[in-house]
């Protein structure tokens, strides 16, 4: 907060601690998880560090109105969420989807040694359509229930559940295509 | 639970402990291996998607937030506001050292730090302790000499332009008034002004010099009288104003 000046104010001397050392302590906890959704919304490096600051520069401004210390990360995630939908509109990026096609119930898991290396793992992720891919992350990343997820997306939580439960299958899809394309490339 | 509910649970949610999934999964020998595998993989994805920000990434963005005080009406409208600006940055330039001269006052640099990084000081309207008031000042080296002002809501140690400053914001009638004591400032001259919708007053002290910001100018009379008191104490300050 005081630029180049190393003087700051203890915290414990003040009794409470200014705006500007909760949000620098909330930042520096959360900005990795910040930065890995980001990524792994727009797949892009740079966009993600964009993302980011735009997200901590929104966060800053509504600082003050946030009350409960407990909803810091969904507040966070949906700030990010929507300056990537913002960026969508500006930039018009391209996105593609993949083909939205039913995967049987019963299809089962690989063993994890054979369900593709981590390369190929992080390239299925990519190609999930962002409708499956956005509450995926929000769960594995942020570590959200259903009914955070549901909240944040203005969802029904059973809505939730069958894009979470349609993420994974569209994984093992995935992974299963790209470990058949590569078995053939190899006869 | 039957197994395609067990497995539909699974891929929803593969981490859950919900009893009743280990209540099947204890029972059934092909879903406790589909429940294993499906983890197994699970544990692959947290690798993946668990990449390594760049370093020093905090750093950066919290940088990138203080760096910012004259942008931060951002909205979608920026871009073309981000041209107008321009065009008023051009014709600024023109004028030329005038600019530059009235872009260095003391007037001007407590003006661009209010709206900046600390915006949010303007919103609090809880008020902070007396000690806690005292350690803000102790903090830049200035003992408060006479009684603390009541309704403090902020307190902070900041660099306003190239000067440290003690920045406080009080509640008046349910607004907020900032001031800003700058100790190592001699002399500024006592005057009014009125910069980007802010009303202002600058002015000396015993030792140092204070600048009073709010949208209106009402309680400024009292606001410089409490801190003149705060700061320089009672007998100083009954010297009134220089």
């Amino acid at each position: 907060m005081t630029g180049a000046d190393p003087v700051s104010l203890s915290a414990d001397a003040i009794g409470a601690r200014s705006a500007g050392a909760r949000f620098e302590a909330m930042i520096r906890e959360l900005s990795g998880d910040l930065y890995r959704f980001a990524y792994w919304l727009c797949g892009d490096e740079t966009l993600a560090k964009d993302l980011v600051q735009e997200t901590c520069l929104r966060a800053w401004r509504g600082f003050a109105r946030l009350r409960d210390g407990e909803a810091v990360k969904p507040w966070l995630f949906t700030i990010l969420r929507r300056e990537h939908a913002r960026l969508y509109e500006r930039k018009r990026l391209a996105l593609v989807d993949v083909d939205d096609h039913e995967i049987a119930d019963a299809a089962d898991w690989a063993d994890p040694e054979r369900s593709g290396t981590n390369q190929e793992i992080r390239e299925a992720m990519l190609q999930l359509p962002a409708k499956y891919r956005e509450p995926l992350l929000m769960q594995v990343l942020g570590g959200f229930t259903c009914a955070e997820i549901a909240a944040a997306l203005n969802q029904q939580p059973g809505a939730v559940m069958t894009q979470l439960f349609r993420a994974r299958q569209q994984l093992k899809s995935l992974l299963g295509a790209n470990a058949a394309g590569a078995s053939h490339e190899l006869r | 639970m039957n197994c395609a509910e067990f497995r539909r649970r699974v891929d929803t949610e593969p981490l859950s402990q919900d009893p009743a999934l280990e209540q099947h999964r204890v029972g059934c020998a092909a879903c406790a291996l589909y429940l294993q595998h499906a983890q197994g993989f699970e544990q692959r994805l947290h690798q993946v998607v668990n990449i390594e920000p760049p370093a020093q990434f905090a750093d950066d963005i919290l940088g990138h937030v203080h760096a910012q005080p004259a942008q931060m009406r951002h909205s979608r409208r920026f871009t073309g506001l981000a041209l107008a600006a321009s065009l008023a940055l051009a014709l600024l330039v023109a004028v030329g050292a005038w600019r530059y001269h009235d872009q260095h006052t003391l007037a001007a640099y407590a003006v661009a730090h209010v709206p900046g990084a600390e915006a949010a000081s303007l919103t609090l309207t809880e008020s902070i302790s007396a000690s806690a008031i005292k350690s803000g000042f102790s903090a830049r080296d200035v003992p408060l000499q006479g009684p603390i002002p009541a309704n403090v809501t902020y307190i902070h140690d900041c660099i306003v332009g190239p000067y440290r400053a003690v920045h406080v914001v009080m509640r008046v009638a349910g607004q907020p008034v900032t001031m800003l004591y700058l100790p190592s400032v001699d002399d500024a001259p006592r005057q009014r002004f009125t910069r980007n919708g802010l009303h202002g007053r600058q002015l000396p002290t015993a030792q140092g010099s204070m600048v009073l910001l709010a949208e209106t100018t009402a309680s400024f009379d009292a606001v410089e009288t409490a801190w003149r008191t705060a700061i320089d104490g009672p007998t100083r300050s009954a010297f009134g104003s220089r």
